[in-house]
């Protein structure tokens, strides 16, 4: 953080009442902070109001706002011709994310849909990335049961998947 | 202030070490067989999450990140919802990349099927396609006559690919800008046969496996290539029988190159000309740099093949 500079603090509030302060350069991750900031809201003591998202998964969503701000921060800070340290923190910050998304499915969700609300692209990349790897390799039916999604298919449906491809109707049933 | 108390989470934690497998297997409420109507089941909100329904945006998104054939045996068949969205959003099907698939032979319909469908679904708005193997003319026809809009092809070890297939299929690769045949036996001047495409490809990679010792020269492909594909950056010619005069047409006429590579070109001799004429090209690979698996003396008998024989046959 440049010295000198006036240190603005943000206040998201989830839709089960539980505050979150944080670095408002940090919370403009979020296009969803951006926007409400630039029409001039969010600023006061009542804070931001997040629909839909609760406290434990914005909590979550802060953390990873909070580690990407301060990840951009040192960057920005270190020297531009220094490329080994670059790549060496490009890697950390990498290697940071996967364990951090490493978790299990419903949280998963959780956070995909926050960030995808809150509109912070590179979370919503991290868990797509994530989850896309869950379902790698995997046939319809293992994908169903695993998170457990209703085969919904009308008969007519199956006909037609059958007919445009069936050598997978054998693994999907 | 950042670690609110978990309420719910204790709960959760039970629950899973209940069941004792991987927490994903079970937790929409509704389908849990054992404890149907227990609330707490599910932790955050106390709400089981449907999947099927997920945002649509962010599903594109996971989609995305799947390859061709994830989404045609796998997560575009798991429901509705999830199949409209593999069905009806072409820019999933922008890059296919339908090859290093492990089991080669076995499906072989099954992919021709598959990169069929692909085709049809990206609705002429293909801008990549890779296959190993399976891929036939017949196939590359019909890609050919769908997606015009084609810039990247690549085609590892597609030995039903004939030069007559790729005759006919260049035809409508408008806009090809990169062309990988890699590992081919071709019957016949690659060159030649992609035509008028060569005009506006910026990379090709032709690979022919296996160059050796004491080959005849033929520069026919090299000088194919110089006469043809003035805009190319970057070429990969291996295992070619090119000798310095074709190498020299080239360098002379594809004035853009900035990338080279000549491996296993035997009939090349890098001598001061060529060495002057090399010197703009930044990606250089010469003849001999890739020999790893002949390392003795190619004056050696050992590698003196009758090749006028393995030509013969050839044609």
């Amino acid at each position: 953080m440049a010295a000198g500079k006036p240190v603005v603090m943000v206040t998201l509030v989830s839709s089960d009442g539980q505050s979150f302060q944080l670095l408002e350069e940090a919370a403009l991750l979020s296009a969803m902070v951006r926007d409400t900031i630039q029409i001039g809201q969010g600023r006061g003591p009542a804070g931001i109001p997040i629909r839909n998202i609760t406290g434990q998964t914005l909590s979550m969503v802060v953390v990873y706002c909070n580690k990407h701000y301060t990840a951009a921060a040192a960057a920005d800070g270190d020297d531009a011709a220094d490329e080994e340290k670059k790549v060496a923190n490009k890697k950390q910050l990498r290697e940071w994310d996967e364990q951090f998304i490493n978790l299990e499915q419903d949280k998963l969700y959780d956070i995909l849909v926050a960030a995808n609300n809150l509109g912070i692209d590179g979370l919503v990349d991290l868990c797509c990335w994530r989850f896309a790897d869950m379902m790698k390799g995997k046939s319809a039916s293992e994908i169903r049961v695993k998170l457990g999604i209703r085969d919904d298919f009308t008969s007519e449906q199956r006909a037609q998947i059958e007919k445009d491809s069936p050598w997978v109707w054998s693994r999907t049933t | 202030m950042l670690q609110p108390a978990r309420e719910n989470e204790g709960v959760w934690r039970l629950s899973v070490w209940c069941f004792g497998v991987d927490a994903g297997v079970q937790f929409s409420r509704c389908e849990n067989p054992i404890f149907p109507l227990i609330p707490s089941m599910a932790q955050d909100g106390g709400e089981s999450r449907d999947w099927a329904e997920m945002p649509s945006d962010a599903l594109s998104g996971v989609f995305g990140k799947l390859n061709a054939s994830d989404i045609l045996t796998g997560a575009g068949l798991v429901c509705r919802v999830w199949r409209q969205l593999a069905t009806n959003d072409p820019t999933l099907w922008r890059r296919v990349d339908m090859s290093c698939q492990a089991d080669l032979v076995e499906n072989m319909k099954a992919k021709y099927a598959m990169a069929r469908i692909a085709v049809n679904r990206a609705a002429g708005t293909m801008e990549a396609f890779s296959a190993e193997y399976f891929v036939t003319d017949d196939l590359l026809l019909y890609i050919s006559t769908r997606a015009s809009s084609l810039k990247s092809l690549h085609l590892i070890y597609c030995p039903y690919i004939s030069i007559k297939g790729i005759a006919e299929a260049m035809k409508g690769f408008t806009q090809l800008e990169e062309l990988t045949l890699y590992l081919s036996s071709f019957h016949g001047y690659v060159s030649e046969a992609i035509g008028r495409a060569g005009q506006q490809l910026i990379c090709f990679r032709l690979n022919n496996a296996f160059g050796y010792y004491n080959c005849p020269v033929d520069d026919t492909e090299a000088f194919w290539i110089a006469n043809n594909m003035p805009e190319l950056r970057e070429l990969q010619l291996i295992g070619n029988r090119l000798s310095n005069d074709g190498l020299i047409a080239i360098l002379d006429h594809c004035l853009r190159l900035e990338s080279l590579d000549v491996s296993r070109c035997y009939n090349v001799q890098m001598d001061d000309v060529l060495k002057s004429k090399c010197a703009r090209i930044r990606d250089l690979m010469l003849p001999r740099d890739q020999d790893v698996f002949i390392d003795s003396d190619p004056s050696d008998e050992g590698y003196s093949y009758d090749t006028d024989a393995m030509y013969d046959s050839e044609y």
